[in-house]
């Protein structure tokens, strides 16, 4: 079939041209997603760590060690904030080191599919497909591995102090405009729980008085 | 058309063609198709017994089916998740398939805790919730025994209230329960199994207990993205590469798959102290095959399951390790009546998938105990 009877002319050369552009741009993301991989982490870490540094420095200044009589200027509302930042900080670190993780394990993902390019099927659907395919066992792999449940564990325990530093931070808002705060809450909602168990049981004895004097 | 050069490029142009059609289709169902077409747990069923948040149903008789000559079947599911995954439309679901056969069907919907019920725990779950559905469906049909069924959580549950008061169950079914919560450690299994046993290893006792009072309960969301995180490269293709596959096409596929999400959607938050019972007495600590779970004071010991048990696992089971479930065969007396059935499935795929869903509701109606013998002990009024 020569160029010049072929109807599909045009369309099969933009498709041609659309297949290779296709090959480069994934090529050229994935080049760049491996390069700017160590360098972003290493800014995010360098970043939350200065972060971090600046509020221990900050807190240092007021407060020269943990030890010293604590001042009563602010109501401990310094403290408080303190706390979150930090524990903000640390949850901005944990999640970064969980991210560069994710991102690690998708570089070796897209090595391990390259190097085997040889059984990749020339249907661009099914190939997405065996790439997605190959990442799947990767990461399920990945995420039984003990470096990445020891990032998950760091990530969960630091999510935990940020949103108990944050809850006490909003209850100095709430104490001083008049509004109830959770911990207020649970001690009402805890007394109603156990004048329900014990009327619970008072009625369980009676049924059980009645039954004895029925029988 | 047999040229090498064209046939590629001809292939790919045909794609663009299927995939053009595919998101035709996708957006012509979305748009057409409104939430209320969206339908599940549609087995009419009426409510019997309200206890706080929880309610227990009653599911009508079907018209025309005779009714079997067995006990009423209590069915409870976990707290994670919605008991309309056993009935989430007509042609798959467990409940429709058991009225067919004639069983009376009893459910328990555990309701949406919030804040205010973080202080329920499995002792409530248990000993009062649990206790009370039986006593009243008992009370009802005037008997003095029933038949149980638990599933996951709700299948602890089960094991747990049979175990303390055995004279009250006549048989009891388990289903994607697990009950060595180490026993995934050193069993063969696939690659992507036993991760949340793996994980909550990990942590401490102070630390699992500090990241559910920082949050008051245990969020629907949270556990949400728990479950998506563990099947993480499906989750996110799921909804972009494969979303064009889920909604374009057949009208009833497309129902199926929106039910599915309908049915995830609804996943209501567990309350904090239940949540330690779960994640730390047994995820982490193992306590029940050990003997040291405690509920009202009181041991429970899965030795004392003496009614017949049929233990049903998936084998495919991401979630729940097929080896916890199967553990618990060494756990019972050995004058205990023991089955086993393994469905070709995973966690949600043996409540879902048209062969597992048959072959479960088929081997759990057999399992339930025959109306005989078991004399009726004092009438007894149950607390409301």
């Amino acid at each position: 079939m020569s160029s010049d009877t072929n109807p599909f002319e045009d369309t099969l050369a933009f498709m041609e041209q659309m297949r290779e552009q296709y090959q480069a741009t994934l090529t050229q993301i994935s080049t760049g997603f491996e390069s700017n991989m160590a360098l972003w982490g290493d800014t995010q870490n360098k970043f939350s760590k200065l972060w971090l540094d600046n509020f221990e420095n900050l807190s240092l200044a007021l407060f020269q060690t943990e030890s010293m009589p604590k001042l009563d200027a602010v109501m401990g509302l310094d403290f408080k904030i303190k706390d979150f930042a930090v524990a903000a900080t640390n949850l901005s670190i944990a999640a970064s080191e969980l991210q560069i993780l994710f991102m690690k394990i998708w570089g070796q993902a897209h090595d391990t599919f390259n190097s085997n390019t040889a059984d990749l099927s020339p249907n661009s659907k099914e190939s997405i497909n065996q790439w997605l395919e190959n990442a799947n066992l990767i990461v399920l792999q990945f995420q039984q591995s003990d470096e990445y449940l020891e990032a998950k564990k760091k990530y969960a325990t630091s999510l935990t102090a940020f949103q108990s530093t944050y809850k006490e931070l909003i209850e100095v808002y709430q104490e001083n405009n008049h509004i109830p705060t959770q911990r207020e809450f649970d001690d009402l909602s805890n007394s109603v729980y156990r004048l329900k168990k014990e009327l619970r049981s008072l009625r369980k004895e009676m049924q059980t008085l009645r039954s004895s004097d029925d029988e | 058309m047999n040229n090498p050069m064209i046939n590629p490029v001809l292939d790919q142009q045909k794609e663009f063609e299927d995939y053009f059609d595919k998101v035709g289709s996708s957006i012509n169902n979305f748009v057409s198709l409104p939430d209320s077409e969206v339908k599940i747990g549609e087995t009419p069923k009426e409510e019997v017994l309200k206890l706080d948040k929880v309610t227990l149903y009653r599911y009508f008789p079907l018209d025309g089916v005779k009714p079997a000559n067995t006990r009423p079947l209590l069915i409870a599911y976990s707290l994670i998740g919605s008991y309309t995954m056993l009935d989430l439309q007509r042609d798959r679901s467990v409940i429709r398939n058991l009225l067919l056969q004639g069983q009376a069907v009893y459910v328990i919907d555990w309701g949406h805790p919030n804040k205010s019920d973080k202080w329920l725990s499995f002792d409530d779950y248990v000993e009062s919730y649990l206790s009370d559905c039986v006593d009243y469906i008992c009370d009802h049909h005037n008997l003095s025994a029933i038949s149980l069924l638990g599933i996951c959580e709700g299948g602890v549950f089960a094991a747990c209230y049979a175990s303390l008061h055995p004279e009250r169950i006549a048989s009891l079914a388990l289903a994607v329960t697990p009950i060595d919560f180490h026993a995934d450690q050193g069993a063969s299994t696939e690659e992507s199994v036993g991760y949340l046993n793996r994980l909550l290893r990990k942590f401490s006792r102070a630390e699992l207990e500090a990241m559910i009072d920082a949050f008051g309960y245990l969020p629907g969301e949270t556990t949400g993205l728990v479950f998506l995180e563990m099947t993480l490269v499906k989750s996110i293709t799921k909804y972009n590469w494969e979303l064009l596959d889920s909604l374009a096409g057949d009208r009833d596929k497309v129902l199926n798959f929106l039910r599915m999400e309908k049915w995830l959607l609804d996943r209501p938050h567990h309350p904090s102290e239940a949540a330690k019972h779960w994640l730390i007495d047994l995820y982490n600590e193992n306590r029940l095959v050990k003997g040291e779970f405690e509920l009202e004071g009181e041991k429970v010991r899965l030795s004392q399951l003496s009614m017949p048990v049929l233990n049903i696992f998936a084998k495919h089971d991401h979630i729940v390790p097929p080896a916890t479930s199967k553990a618990l065969q060494k756990h019972l007396s050995r004058q205990t009546k023991y089955e086993e059935l393994e469905l070709n499935a995973g966690h949600i795929g043996a409540f879902v998938s048209g062969k597992a869903n048959q072959a479960f509701s088929d081997k759990l109606f057999s399992w339930v105990a025959p109306l005989k013998s078991t004399p009726r002990k004092p009438a007894k009024k149950t607390a409301k």
